[in-house]
């Protein structure tokens, strides 16, 4: 039996007492694209930070390929996992392309394969027109963009007997429609290439439309998981968010539309 | 501003560092030129020998200082991911001229003006200073969990504080002729090089300078943030103990052989910034040039501004880097851009 990319094992984090990540178990196979949803403060970021080794567990265990992640070395899992943290804080002016290129430090495919990602994941993201720019210069959504390309570029190819994983917390948090739509399908086609992909994010039409399974989360537990059909219900959705939610048909689609 | 491209500004510093030397070669109380000292007159043997004997290891030195401290900056403010960052954060400066101090002022009595190696005792004081400084600044800020930069920060602002209230005791129980060697030591000097102490200087730093470039890299995904550059695959604990470590030895040594000379560490990473780009690959070399560069000149116009007499060579380097840095800002600010 093949194990799957990312397995989380009853997972528990806690700090000063306090638990901020309760038991939470869920496996992602390759292809698949998992999305974490949830209030604020129910523990997306630290389940993420989790997945990704920044944080490691107090009880339970996160498994890479049915491996404990910590045992890989740093220098290995790098050329296969790649994660794009909420914020950024770099504050020196990089042009958007050498951003871009640092996403390649793992490897060593030399220059010329090098130059020739970075033009794709550039393209992919719809940053080439600022490839030249300083990324100090750019608006938070086009910085927030050249993050994302470096993050793909970081996990373009797949080597042989590898599986590529991609951790994002909200990559589209600031994107207007037409960019969320463009990662979307960026995210869904490297996941059709193969790519595990786990995120967070709030946009429950976006999750909707993109995700194959869905973890939601409220105060640091799992609440459910499954498809996005069996998770996304007015009233379970109603259960997290104390909100009254309306399933409706898309116009033209004819696709279940969440609206509040 | 736009940038240059990284080979132009190479082209410029090689061909300015021997224009510079022979700047440091010709510049002095007595201005000698080098068609000079070839002929046989007996004045020339005078020349020659202040050529020789105190002109070329001195700027040799002050080349070798200039690239220490340049680089030192560099290693810091990418460390730090703060371009304001320099050595003195970790406390070596501050540590080193606690050290000076204490040997000027308790220890000449015991051990004389002595050299070791054609180092003296008053440098070796100041190089343990900074050591021990910089030593008690990391591991305030180690923890198990790693290193905090955070706090290496206000641990570094602490022990500089505690360093200069000792150098203030020694400032303040010591004599005349003492008070003059420390002050003189503190604005930096670099006047008395010889041949020994310049040789040490350069089996010591250019042993240690050619290890900073292999860290272009780990330095470069660094400045995204720590955890983005363990992502890379940086192993970011053990890059920051071997930069402190690195950083320290060399600022160290550079201080304890020519005092603290003020805004090299902290201006010429920037300034080679601001014409390149952040990139360490071609920032550490090119800064290690420009520091050089800077230097020289700077030590050449201490000497020659207000012959016979010598102004401290930290004067001069701010005189002579805060007027260019200003004017990169200036017309950086004016190039526009969102910050």
């Amino acid at each position: 039996m093949v194990s799957p990319v990312l397995q989380l094992n009853s997972v528990g984090y806690r700090v000063g007492g306090k638990a901020i990540v309760a038991n939470v178990s869920y496996a992602l196979n390759s292809g698949e694209i998992g999305i974490l949803l949830g209030p604020n403060g129910a523990g997306k970021s630290t389940l993420l930070k989790l997945a990704c080794g920044d944080l490691r567990p107090t009880s339970g265990e996160v498994l890479y390929l049915g491996e404990q992640l910590d045992h890989y070395p740093l220098a290995d899992k790098a050329k296969n996992v790649s994660v794009l943290p909420q914020s950024s804080s770099l504050n020196f002016p990089f042009l958007s392309e050498e951003v871009v290129m640092l996403g390649r430090t793992p490897h060593s495919t030399g220059l010329k394969v090098d130059q020739g990602i970075v033009d794709q994941a550039l393209a992919l993201t719809d940053v080439t027109h600022l490839r030249k720019q300083p990324y100090t210069q750019l608006s938070g959504g086009e910085q927030q963009r050249v993050q994302l390309a470096r993050v793909f570029a970081q996990v373009w190819s797949m080597e042989a007997g590898q599986e590529n994983l991609m951790i994002l917390d909200e990559p589209t948090s600031a994107l207007d429609f037409y960019h969320q739509q463009l990662i979307a399908k960026a995210l869904r086609q490297k996941a059709d290439e193969g790519c595990a992909v786990l995120l967070a994010m709030h946009d429950l039409n976006v999750a909707a439309q993109l995700a194959d399974k869905v973890i939601l989360v409220s105060s640091g537990g799992m609440h459910c998981q499954g498809t996005t059909d069996e998770v996304l219900q007015p009233e379970i959705l109603k259960e997290v968010f104390s909100l009254d939610f309306y399933a409706v048909e898309h116009p033209e689609s004819g696709k279940k539309v969440l609206v509040y | 501003m736009t940038r240059i491209a990284p080979r132009t500004l190479f082209i410029f510093l090689m061909a300015s560092l021997p224009l510079a030397v022979l700047c440091g070669l010709i510049l002095g109380p007595e201005i000698i030129l080098p068609f000079d000292l070839l002929s046989t007159d007996n004045t020339i043997v005078s020349d020659r020998i202040i050529i020789e004997q105190l002109r070329l290891p001195r700027t040799l030195m002050a080349g070798l200082i200039g690239a220490s401290l340049a680089v030192g900056g560099v290693m810091m403010q990418g460390l730090f991911r703060n371009p304001l960052a320099d050595p003195s954060l970790i406390g070596v400066s501050s540590g080193a001229s606690a050290g000076a101090s204490f040997v000027i002022v308790l220890g000449a009595g015991w051990l004389g003006s002595s050299d070791l190696l054609g180092v003296s005792v008053i440098a070796i004081g100041a190089f343990l200073g900074a050591a021990l400084a910089t030593y008690i600044v990391y591991r305030l800020a180690a923890r198990a969990t790693g290193t905090s930069v955070a706090t290496m920060l206000l641990a570094g602002i602490a022990i500089s504080a505690l360093a200069g209230a000792l150098n203030s005791f020694f400032t303040f129980i010591a004599d005349n002729h003492m008070l003059r060697q420390i002050s003189l030591w503190q604005m930096g000097n670099l006047s008395g090089v010889t041949w020994e102490r310049l040789g040490f200087a350069v089996v010591v730093l250019c042993g240690l300078l050619s290890i900073f470039p292999r860290f272009s890299q780990p330095l470069n995904a660094l400045l995204l943030g720590e955890s983005e550059a363990r992502h890379l695959g940086i192993n970011v604990d053990r890059v920051k103990i071997q930069v402190i470590a690195l950083v320290a030895m060399v600022v160290g040594t550079a201080v304890a052989l020519t005092g603290t000379i003020a805004f090299v560490g902290l201006v010429t990473p920037h300034i080679v910034r601001l014409l390149i780009g952040p990139d360490h690959r071609t920032l550490i070399p090119a800064s290690m040039l420009a520091g050089a560069v800077l230097l020289i000149l700077a030590d050449a116009f201490s000497r020659y501004l207000l012959a016979p007499s010598e102004l401290p060579v930290g004067v001069v380097t701010a005189l002579l880097g805060a007027p260019f840095f200003l004017s990169l800002l200036y017309q950086q600010r004016t190039a526009g851009g969102r910050r």
